[in-house]
C-alpha cells in the first residue's frame, strides 16, 4: 500500500468521522475534534519554533558577540518573565511582559484601524453614479445609527430613542439586516460547493484507484 | 505594591506610544524592532499555550481516565515525534510534520467547513422557529432570494427581461445595499478599535493587570 493511498483512506475516515455529527453528537465526531485540536496545536508549535525560536538560538550559536542578538535577549528575557505567571507569589512580574504586549497591540490596532479602515472607507466613494453614492452615504449613517443606543426614559419608565432617531434607526436595521443575509447566503453557498468539492475529489480519487 | 500596580501600567504606555509614534511618524527602525519583539513574545506565548493544553489534558488523561484527552495527546505526542524526525528540515515544516497537515488537518477543515451548510440551514429554520417575526421573515426572505437568483442566473434558462430584471435586482441589494451596511460595520468597528486602544494606551483599561 503506498502513502499515497494511506493519505486518502486517512482523509476519507476522519471526514467521515465529521460528517457522522449530521445524525447526531457522538464518539466519532468528538474523537476526529480532539484529533484536530492536538495536531493543529502541535503544527502551530512546530512552525513558530522553527520559524521565530530557532532563528534567534541559531545567531546566538553562530555569532555570540553580535551586537543584534543582544538586543533580542531584551524579548527573550521578558519570554522568561513570561513563565513566572506559574508561580501565585511573582505572577505580576509577568504581567510586564503581557503589558508590553498589550501597548504594542493597542499601538497597532489604532494605526491599522485608521489607516486600513477609517481612512479608505471614508476617503473613497462607492457606487457607480453620484446618485449611488449618495444613496449609499445616507444608508452607511442609518446603518451606524443601529449602533447608537442612548436614549430618554418615558413617563412609564421605559426606555425611547429621540423621535428623529427612530426613522434613522428603522432603514439601518434594514439594512443590516439585509447585509446579514446576503452574507448568510454567500457563506452557505460557499459551503455547499465545499461540500461538493469533497465529494467530488474522494469520488475521483477512488475511481482512479479502481480503474 | 507600588511596583506591582505601576510597573506593566507604564510599560504598556510607554511601549504603546513608542510603537504609535514609530508607526506614524513614520520610524521604521523603532517600530520594527518593537513589533519584532512583538512577534517573539507572541510565538513564545503560544508555545507555552500548547504545552499548558498538553498539560492540562495529560492530567485529564491520568486522573479522569478520558479517552479523548488521551487522544488529543496521542495526536500532539505524534507531530512532535515527527518533527524530531524531521530534524535539520531548511523548511518552516518538514516532510513529516506536513504529511500530518496533508493528511489530517487538511481533510478534518475542509470536512468541518462543508459540514457549515447544515448547520446555517438548521440555525435558520430554528431562527423562524424561536423568533417568528418580521425582521426574521425579511432576513430568510432575502437570504433565499439570493440563493435562488444566483443559481438562476447561471441557468440561462430564463427570458432575457427576467434575466435583466434579475441581475438589476442583485445590482440593488449587493452594490448599494450590503456596500452601505458593510461599510456601516467595519466603520463601527474600526471606531470601537480606535476607542479602546486609546482607553488601553491612557491606563483607562488595564487587562494586563489580572
Amino acid at each position: 500500500m503506498n502513502s499515497e493511498l494511506i493519505g486518502l483512506l486517512v482523509g476519507f475516515i476522519l471526514t467521515l468521522f465529521i460528517y457522522s455529527y449530521l445524525i447526531k453528537d457522538n464518539p466519532l465526531y468528538r474523537i476526529a475534534i480532539h484529533i484536530l485540536v492536538g495536531v493543529s496545536a502541535a503544527f502551530a508549535a512546530v512552525v513558530v519554533m522553527k520559524e521565530v525560536i530557532q532563528p534567534v538560538f541559531d545567531m546566538m550559536r553562530h555569532d555570540p558577540t553580535d551586537a543584534d542578538l543582544l538586543i533580542s535577549m531584551i524579548p527573550m528575557l521578558l519570554a522568561l518573565l513570561l513563565l513566572l505567571k506559574r508561580l501565585p507569589a511573582v505572577a505580576w512580574i509577568g504581567n510586564s511582559t503581557v503589558a508590553l504586549l498589550t501597548g504594542i497591540g493597542a499601538a497597532v490596532a489604532v494605526t491599522g484601524a485608521i489607516t486600513g479602515t477609517l481612512w479608505p472607507q471614508l476617503s473613497r466613494s462607492a457606487g457607480g453614479t453620484p446618485v449611488e453614492g449618495m444613496v449609499i452615504a445616507v444608508l452607511t449613517v442609518c446603518a451606524l445609527f443601529t449602533f447608537q443606543f442612548t436614549g430618554k426614559l418615558d413617563k412609564q419608565g421605559d426606555w425611547v430613542r429621540p423621535v428623529w432617531q427612530r426613522s434613522v434607526v428603522l432603514i439601518g436595521r434594514l439594512v443590516l439586516t439585509i447585509t446579514f443575509a446576503v452574507l448568510f447566503s454567500t457563506v452557505f453557498s460557499t459551503s455547499l460547493t465545499l461540500l461538493a468539492d469533497r465529494i467530488g475529489y474522494f469520488v475521483d480519487q477512488f475511481s482512479g484507484l479502481v480503474s | 505594591m507600588i511596583l506591582k500596580r505601576y510597573l506593566p501600567l507604564s510599560i504598556a504606555i510607554s511601549f504603546g506610544l513608542l510603537t504609535l509614534i514609530g508607526l506614524l511618524a513614520p520610524l521604521a527602525p523603532i517600530s520594527s524592532l518593537l513589533l519584532n519583539w512583538a512577534g517573539l513574545l507572541l510565538a513564545v506565548a503560544l508555545i507555552l499555550g500548547v504545552l499548558n493544553l498538553f498539560s492540562v489534558h495529560l492530567k485529564r488523561l491520568f486522573s479522569g481516565r478520558d479517552v479523548y484527552s488521551g487522544i488529543l495527546v496521542l495526536s500532539m505526542l505524534a507531530v512532535f515525534a515527527l518533527a524530531l524526525l524531521d530534524g535539520g528540515s531548511s523548511t518552516s515544516a518538514g516532510d513529516g510534520v506536513r504529511t500530518a497537515f496533508t493528511w489530517i488537518i487538511f481533510p478534518l477543515e475542509a470536512a468541518l467547513a462543508s459540514l457549515l451548510a447544515f448547520f446555517l440551514l438548521f440555525a435558520g429554520f430554528r431562527l423562524v422557529r424561536r423568533q417568528p417575526g418580521r425582521w426574521s421573515l425579511l432576513f430568510l426572505l432575502t437570504a433565499a432570494l439570493m440563493l435562488a437568483s444566483s443559481a438562476l442566473a447561471f441557468s440561462q434558462l430564463l427570458p432575457d427581461q427576467v434575466s435583466v430584471l434579475l441581475d438589476q435586482f442583485q445590482h440593488v441589494v449587493n452594490d448599494i445595499i450590503v456596500v452601505s451596511g458593510m461599510r456601516g460595520i467595519l466603520i463601527g468597528v474600526a471606531l470601537g478599535t480606535v476607542v479602546l486602544s486609546i482607553r488601553v494606551l491612557v491606563g483607562l483599561d488595564r487587562p494586563y493587570s489580572q
